[in-house]
């Protein structure tokens, strides 16, 4: 019905050609200064995405159709809860309840995307699993190893006494 | 609650102890209408305390931090690609990638203590978190935790009298470099250790200041609790005063390399004087006669007083109405006359004072956002000794 709005399609890594509406595309301001920049030639236009794999460009896409629909909350900082779905709406905590890999790589495609929402709502699920924690328990959660020697590991606690004061 | 005459008030105090010298500088008189005692006004007094740095407690020497960071976070890198799990963990990858920027988008949602948790996990994060370099991530990441905390929306110091007429100033960033983003989050931290209704400081003051948790978080609310009028307090008030057990110089925020600043921000309802009293001994009540005086009667006392909008120093009043004092204390005639007690350093410990009962104050230690931008007052030049702009 909506004759005004056009689409254009998001080529992923793989060469998957997704179509989406401008208004969807445009959150991105990677692809929002592509268009820009080329000018308004012809309708069917496409924007490869290269370091963007399909099953992330459809969360992405995901992410923004909603994001239009209900703009997420601002998330304020720093960060109040340790639960996400204490911050912003449940479909947004939800979009988040996955797996660190995909969590991993959707940062990496929000950060390259640009798309600020999406980079907030990412990051801040990841420092979430930071939150409140002691340095081992983060070292668990996300699988690092202590290379700190125990001189070291003095010293950088005696840097931050101050901490366990009150 | 008395709906007064609102106003607000500002008054940066700033001593150094290198020289002996007292002067004032009025900044603008709209502010300070003079307020009878019974009338209830609002202030908002905002207290700052200077030292140059010979004589103050210097930020944490970065240098023996440095040097060590320095050589390991080359080791860090190199340990980072052999030492890091190839694994499922989102941040060992941004970590081996290098991507500080984005350890960056995701330390900002974090709060100083889970900050200083995340840098004792492994070298990888301490190597962001460092504060060794200004330009370092690190820097910029408390840059951000220290806006986002302290400064708000806070984008520009606005001028008194803009501060007076609600108007706001248009924007100019702070110069990221100029400061150890770091050592301000922490000194700022401490004080929000230190000024809580908990800790054995706040206990232990007098009783006839009610002191509780701040109705705004982080800040301190002292209530005059003193027993109902007599026909004594009717004539003179019931005034208690109240003598914080903290040597300004260790509330002192690191904020630039010339000078440290230790302010106190205070919101006050009644008749209330603050200032900086000579000793860290708490005022007494004298039979009915009350010792609790106003900061700056007493001999080594000197206060800014709500009502009169005038500075008071050891009992005489100074004449000189708000303004920005640097009691630098050279030998100066006028200082040495209205301060027959002043000493090098003398004048360390904040004081307020509260006129009547009920009468109530809000105090702000650095815990909370300062209405003042004294991040950007710090970065102006010292304010020359001798002027006297009245």
């Amino acid at each position: 019905m909506d004759v005004e709005e056009s689409t254009i399609n998001l080529v992923s890594a793989e060469g998957d050609s997704s179509p989406v509406p401008l208004s969807v595309a445009k959150m991105s301001e990677l692809v929002r200064s592509m268009m820009d920049e080329e000018a308004e030639d012809d309708d069917v236009k496409e924007i490869p995405l290269p370091n963007v794999k399909s099953q992330v460009l459809h969360k992405v896409i995901e992410f923004c159709e909603h994001h239009l629909k209900e703009p997420m909350t601002e998330i304020e900082k720093p960060l109040k809860s340790n639960s996400m779905s204490d911050v912003v709406q449940k479909f947004y905590a939800d979009f988040v309840d996955i797996e660190q890999v995909l969590l991993f790589e959707l940062i990496l495609a929000a950060n390259y995307m640009d798309i600020k929402p999406l980079l907030d709502l990412t990051c801040a699920t990841v420092a979430s699993m930071i939150k409140g924690k002691t340095p081992e328990d983060i070292r668990t959660t996300f699988n690092i190893t202590n290379d700190f020697s125990p001189e070291e590991e003095a010293q950088v606690r005696e840097e931050n006494k101050w901490c366990e004061e009150a | 609650m008395k709906e007064g005459t609102t106003g607000i008030v500002a008054l940066l105090i700033s001593i150094s102890l290198a020289h002996h010298f007292l002067h004032s500088s009025v900044v603008s008189e709209v502010l300070f209408p003079p307020l009878a005692f019974i009338l209830s006004s609002f202030l908002l007094v905002l207290l700052g305390v200077q030292y140059f740095m010979g004589n103050c407690q210097k930020p944490q020497s970065p240098t023996s931090i440095s040097s060590s960071t320095g050589s390991s976070s080359e080791e860090a890198q190199k340990d980072k690609t052999q030492k890091m799990p190839s694994g499922d963990s989102v941040f060992s990858k941004f970590l081996i990638l290098e991507r500080d920027d984005i350890s960056v988008e995701i330390f900002q949602w974090l709060d100083s203590r889970d900050l200083v948790a995340c840098s004792q996990v492994s070298k990888g994060f301490r190597h962001v978190l460092r504060t060794s370099s200004n330009h370092a991530p690190g820097n910029f990441l408390w840059y951000c935790l220290y806006c986002t905390k302290y400064r708000a929306k806070f984008v520009t110091p606005p001028s008194f009298e803009a501060l007076l007429q609600g108007t706001t100033c248009s924007n100019t960033e702070l110069p990221l470099d100029a400061f150890s983003w770091k050592e301000l989050v922490l000194q700022r931290q401490r004080s929000a250790n230190y000024f809580t209704p908990g800790h054995p400081c706040i206990r232990a003051l007098p009783t006839e200041l009610q002191i509780a948790a701040g109705t705004q978080p982080g800040m301190l609310d002292i209530v005059n609790t003193t027993r109902p009028p007599t026909q004594y307090t009717v004539l003179f008030g019931s005034m208690s005063a109240v003598v914080f057990q903290r040597h300004v110089r260790d509330m002192a925020l690191p904020l630039s390399n010339r000078r440290s600043i230790a302010y106190i921000e205070l919101y006050v309802r009644g008749g209330g004087s603050c200032g900086l009293v000579s000793s860290g001994r708490q005022p007494r009540t004298f039979g009915r006669q009350a010792l609790n005086a106003h900061i700056g009667w007493a001999p080594g006392s000197i206060g800014y007083h709500g009502d009169a909008g005038y500075i008071f120093c050891c009992s005489e009043e100074d004449g000189r109405q708000f303004g920005t004092i640097s009691m630098t204390g050279e030998s100066s005639e006028a200082s040495a006359r209205t301060c027959p007690g002043f000493a090098k350093g003398t004048y360390c410990y904040f004081a307020v004072c509260l006129h009547d009962q009920e009468e109530f104050c809000s105090v702000n230690f650095g815990t909370q956002r300062f209405v003042f931008d004294i991040e950007k007052y710090s970065q102006l030049p010292l304010p020359t000794e001798t002027t006297l702009q009245l």
